[in-house]
């Protein structure tokens, strides 16, 4: 079973924790009326911080072509779902 | 056929018993326990829903209800969890090079974060009953609670598995990497629960 690096590790740890600031800062500019903007700005960056979890750390990249479209499958099923449902509210 | 020849791609389920058996090893872990994570994902992925539609319900509620949380206390434990899933990145990658003295003591650390992570959590819990914000306050607060609370008993019970896994590096001659693959596969996707849960809780407008 190959490894990902521990640098690469390392570097995707680092990008997660600066993303995660990042969408706390998206996600407190709120005082105009884009929040769908807002929101849809946060859920990009769950997405991409759900990928490089699901890739790197559960090392997906690595694994039978059926759980590499599994993962993606759900993170598309999953935030295309919330994002529609967001928007589609009454 | 040997591991080197196995196609990355192959499911491993293949005429011949043995190269299903190689083509098995590109899967990090056992294939049961991804069956289970996977199902976690899909029951997890209904309540994201069902939260979603309730908020879009509920727009204004929602939206001054959240103001009463701690997105500082959130990002702090987003961070923690990210660290302690790091960690057991490194340990399942010392395993396998045979460094059990590393592949503990990232063990040891990344489970110290995942305490953090139920320490800060219960504190903030606490902070806000104490000033009367219960799970029958409102809706909102009725998925705060329910959402962290069920993500909360998966990193107890998670705490308890790398507790496990700590004592098959620390007390085996030769530490089983699968088993470690397995245990580290259930910590990271509580993980990766918690980035969408910190999304819809603390920052989606």
């Amino acid at each position: 079973m190959p490894s990902v690096s521990r640098g690469r590790l390392t570097g995707v740890w680092a990008l997660l924790s600066i993303m995660t600031i990042a969408s706390w800062w998206t996600g407190s500019r709120s005082d105009g009326h884009a929040y769908a903007l807002v929101t849809g700005g946060v859920l990009l960056f769950a997405l991409i911080k759900s990928r490089l979890v699901i890739r790197y750390f559960m090392e997906v990249r690595f694994a039978p072509r059926w759980l590499r479209l599994t993962c993606d499958a759900w993170l598309i099923t999953v935030f295309a779902m919330i994002f529609a449902l967001y928007l589609g509210r009454p | 056929m040997n591991a080197r020849e196995a196609r990355p791609g192959d499911l491993g389920i293949s005429a011949s018993r043995h190269a299903g058996r190689e083509a098995k090893r590109e899967l990090p872990g056992d294939v049961d326990v991804w069956v289970f994570v996977i199902g976690e994902m899909v029951v997890f992925a209904a309540y994201f829903a069902a939260y979603v539609v309730d908020r879009g319900r509920n727009q204004e509620l929602f939206l001054q209800s959240q103001q009463l949380l701690s997105p500082g206390l959130g990002v702090v434990n987003t961070l923690v969890l990210l660290t302690s899933s790091l960690f057991v990145a490194l340990s399942v990658r010392a395993t396998r090079t045979a460094d059990a003295r590393t592949a503990s003591q990232c063990l040891a650390l990344g489970g110290a974060c995942g305490a953090a992570f139920a320490l800060i959590k219960s504190f903030e819990w606490y902070s806000k009953l104490r000033v009367g914000l219960t799970i029958s306050t409102n809706a909102f607060f009725m998925h705060y609670y329910m959402m962290t609370g069920v993500h909360f008993f998966h990193v107890v019970l998670g705490l308890v598995l790398l507790t496990i896994l700590w004592r098959e590096i620390h007390h085996t001659d030769a530490p089983r990497a699968w088993v470690i693959e397995s245990g580290a596969c259930y910590w990271h996707a509580i993980d990766l629960l918690w980035i969408v849960i910190f999304a819809l809780l603390y920052l989606m407008r």
